[in-house]
C-alpha cells in the first residue's frame, strides 16, 4: 500500500488532522515568513536604530508578540526563525535516516565483520551525548548551523541504523530472502525489492515522530549558545538571549520572551508528534486492510 | 525417453564452521529421472535428501562442496566444484519452498511476486507477467481475484498453490518441492498432493518431491529413491518398493508409519543418521540395522532385486528383509 492511500485513510482521525493543520501552519511560516513578518529585517537580526525606545515592549497590535531586549518585533524573528527549524529538524533527520538504513541493512544482509564492526560503531555514538560534540564543534570551528547539523547527526543515525538492524535481521532469515540470495540474485535487488520494502515504512514512520524531538534538541543546542550565534533567527537563540540577557526582575516584566518561542517549539514537535502516532498506529502490514477469512 | 536429470557419482559436503573439515550430505549419488516423471526422495531428517534436490534446483549455500557431475537436460550445471545454473535455474527447473508462510514477500501483492520473477528471468513487462500469472492461477485452481491480494489475505493452502503457480509460471520442465505439504493442513494435503499430480500427468511437468513421509509418496510418485547417510540406499517403483521394501531401513521407515484403522504397534527408529566426514568402507546403516552381520563391514554396491529392472537396493542381507 502507498503512503497516499495511508494518508487518506487517516485523514479521519481528528489527531492527525489537528497534526496536519500545525505542521502546514509551521511550514507555511517556514516559506512565506520575509512576507508575513511586520520587520523582516529585524527578523534576521537587525538592531532598529531607536532600540531604547522600542526595547522590551509588551505584546500589542504593533507588535504581536512585544519586542526583546534590542527592540527588535519578536513576532518578526520567530516568524523567519520557522524555516531555521524546519532546516534544523529535516536535515538532521534525512541525514541520519539515509545512513542509519545503510548502516543497519548493512549490518543485518553482509553479516560476519562488517556486522560485528558496525554493531560497535552504533553502539560507540549512542553513547556519545549530542551536547558534547556540540560543544567540541562550537570551541574547535566557532558557531554556525554545521554544530548543530554535525552534532545531532553523529548521535542520531545510530538510532535508525539500530532499529533498521534489528528489523532488516528478521528479513534476511526469511526464505524469500534466502532463496533470493540462493538463486543468485543480485545483493543490490533484494536489498531494495526484499529487505528496504520491508523496512521503510516503520523507520519513515518512526522518523517523522523524531521530528519533533530534533528541533527539541535542536533547540536545546541553540539555546546553551552552542549552536548558531547570537542574532539568528532560531527560536533556541531567542529563548538564549531572552534570558541571558535579564536579570530575574526583568524576566518577570517581560515573559514574552520566552512564553512565545517556547510555545512554537512546543506547538511544532506536537505538530509532528500527531502526524506521526496514528500513521504508526498503521505500522503492521497485515493490519492494512481488514481480515479476509477464508479458513 | 529425455532424461530431465542426470547426477553421476555426485558428491555434496558442508563445511565447517573453521572450514577444516567437511561433512558429507550427499556421497556418491548416480541418479537418473526421466522427462515427465514423479519421483520421491524419501529419508529422514539428515538424510541428504534435501541437499540433493537443492543441487538439483541450484540453490547450494556457497559453503557446500560439490564433487561428480549433474546434468540437467544434457546441460553441465555441476562440474566437480564449478557450479553454473544460469539458463538452467527458474528456467528449467523450477523449486517449491516448503513453508508458504514465509516465502512470500508480505509487501508484495501476488501480481508484483510474478512480475518480479518474469522479469528477471525473461525481461517481461507488466501486463504479460499479468496475463502470464492469470493463466498458471487458473491451473492451480486460483481465480485472477487474488493477483491484488497481499500474501497475509491468503490461507496457507492458497499460499502454496501460489508458489506452485510461482514455480509453474517461468515455464520450468522440472519442478523440485520441498516437502510441499509438510506445513499445510491434512485437509489440504490432499488437495496440493492432487495438484502436483495433475501438473505432472496434464502438462508433463518433472516433479522431484523430497519428503519424510513414505506413505504420501504412494500418492503421486511412479519412483522413489530412500535415502540414508547420503547414499541411495533403495530406489525403484513406488508402489513395489511400498509393498515389499527390501532395505532394512526402508522397512523402519515403513513401520513407524501410523495406518488409520489399523492397530499396530509403531516402532519409532533408534538412533539417528551417521554424521559422515570421511569416506566410510562400510555400511552406513550397520549400527541401526537389526540384520547386520560381518559382510556389513563392507559397503555394499546397489543390487538389483529380483528381475525387476528398476528396482535396486544397497544391501547385502536384503534377501533375509521379508
Amino acid at each position: 500500500m502507498d503512503l497516499s492511500r495511508l494518508i487518506q485513510r487517516n485523514l479521519k482521525k481528528t489527531r492527525f488532522i489537528i497534526g496536519v493543520v500545525i505542521t502546514t501552519f509551521i511550514l507555511f511560516l517556514a516559506l512565506f515568513s520575509p512576507w508575513i513578518a511586520p520587520y523582516p529585517r529585524e527578523g534576521y537580526g537587525y538592531v532598529p536604530l531607536e532600540y531604547e525606545n522600542r526595547k522590551l515592549q509588551p505584546p500589542s497590535l504593533n507588535h504581536l508578540f512585544g519586542t526583546d531586549v534590542l527592540g527588535r518585533d519578536l513576532f518578526s524573528r520567530i516568524a523567519i526563525g520557522a524555516s531555521t527549524a524546519i532546516i534544523q529538524a529535516f536535515t538532521v533527520i534525512f541525514l541520519s535516516l539515509l545512513i542509519g538504513l545503510f548502516a543497519g541493512i548493512s549490518a543485518a544482509y553482509f553479516k560476519g565483520v562488517v556486522e560485528l564492526v558496525l554493531n560497535y560503531l552504533i553502539e560507540l555514538f549512542m553513547a556519545i551525548p549530542a551536547i558534547v560534540i556540540a560543544l567540541f564543534l562550537r570551541l574547535s570551528t566557532g558557531p554556525g548551523l554545521h554544530v548543530v547539523i554535525i552534532s545531532l547527526v553523529t548521535t542520531w543515525w545510530a538510532w535508525y541504523a539500530r532499529i533498521t538492524y534489528v528489523y532488516a535481521k528478521s528479513i534476511v532469515e526469511m526464505d524469500y530472502v534466502v532463496l533470493a540470495k540462493l538463486s543468485g540474485l543480485s545483493d543490490l535487488k533484494i536489498i531494495e525489492r526484499h529487505v528496504l520494502r520491508n523496512i521503510i515504512q516503520p523507520i519513515t514512520v518512526q522518523a517523522i515522530s523524531d521530528l519533533g524531538s530534533a528541533l527539541l534538541e535542536a533547540s536545546a543546542i541553540n539555546f546553551m549558545g552552542l549552536g548558531l550565534p547570537p542574532g539568528h533567527p532560531d527560536w533556541g537563540v531567542i529563548l538564549y538571549e531572552g534570558i541571558t540577557s535579564l536579570s530575574l526582575e526583568a524576566f518577570i516584566r517581560a515573559p514574552w520572551l520566552v512564553v512565545f518561542p517556547g510555545l512554537f517549539i512546543l506547538i511544532t514537535t506536537l505538530g509532528f508528534t500527531l502526524i506521526a502516532d496514528p500513521l504508526r498506529e498503521d505500522l503492521d502490514p497485515r493490519l492494512r486492510r481488514r481480515w479476509r477469512l477464508w479458513f | 525417453m529425455v532424461l530431465a536429470v542426470k547426477t553421476v557419482n555426485l558428491r555434496i559436503g558442508y563445511l565447517d564452521e573453521e572450514e577444516e573439515k567437511i561433512q558429507w550430505a550427499v556421497r556418491g549419488v548416480d541418479l537418473e529421472i526421466q522427462e515427465g516423471e514423479s519421483f520421491c526422495l524419501v529419508g529422514e531428517s539428515g538424510s541428504g535428501k534435501t541437499t540433493l534436490a537443492n543441487a538439483i534446483a541450484g540453490i547450494l549455500p556457497p559453503h557446500a562442496v560439490t564433487q561428480g557431475k549433474v546434468y540437467i537436460f544434457d546441460k553441465l550445471v555441476v562440474d566437480d566444484s564449478s557450479r553454473n545454473y544460469n539458463g538452467v535455474r527458474g528456467r528449467i527447473v523450477n523449486y517449491i519452498p516448503q513453508n508458504p508462510g514465509t516465502s512470500l514477500n508480505p509487501f508484495l501483492t501476488i501480481e508484483d511476486h510474478f512480475y518480479y520473477v518474469l522479469r528477471d528471468l525473461y525481461k517481461y513487462d507488466k501486463s504479460k507477467s499479468k496475463s502470464i500469472a492469470i493463466e498458471t492461477l487458473s491451473k492451480v485452481g486460483l481465480t485472477s481475484e487474488i493477483l491484488d491480494y497481499y500474501p497475509h489475505e491468503l490461507s496457507g493452502g492458497m499460499k502454496q498453490r501460489v508458489l506452485i503457480a510461482l514455480a509453474l509460471a517461468s515455464n520450468a520442465r522440472i519442478i523440485v518441492a520441498d516437502e510441499p505439504t509438510s506445513s499445510v493442513d491434512a485437509s489440504l494435503r490432499a488437495g496440493i498432493l492432487g495438484l502436483l499430480s495433475k501438473l505432472n500427468k496434464e502438462y508433463r511437468v518433472t516433479l522431484i518431491i523430497v519428503t519424510h513421509d513414505i506413505k504420501m509418496t504412494s500418492a503421486i510418485c511412479n519412483r522413489t529413491a530412500v535415502m540414508y547417510s547420503g547414499e541411495i540406499v533403495e530406489i525403484g517403483k513406488t508402489s513395489i518398493i511400498l509393498q515389499s521394501p527390501k532395505h532394512p531401513y526402508t522397512r523402519m521407515l515403513m513401520e513407524c508409519v501410523p495406518i488409520l484403522g489399523v492397530e499396530k504397534p509403531l516402532k519409532p527408529l533408534p538412533g539417528e543418521p551417521t554424521r559422515i566426514f570421511e569416506d566410510i568402507s562400510w555400511c552406513s546403516f550397520r549400527e541401526r540395522c537389526p540384520y547386520a552381520s560381518v559382510e556389513c563391514k563392507t559397503t555394499p554396491s546397489m543390487i538389483p532385486v529380483g528381475d525387476d529392472e528398476s528396482h535396486f537396493v544397497k544391501c547385502w542381507r536384503f534377501h533375509e528383509v521379508a
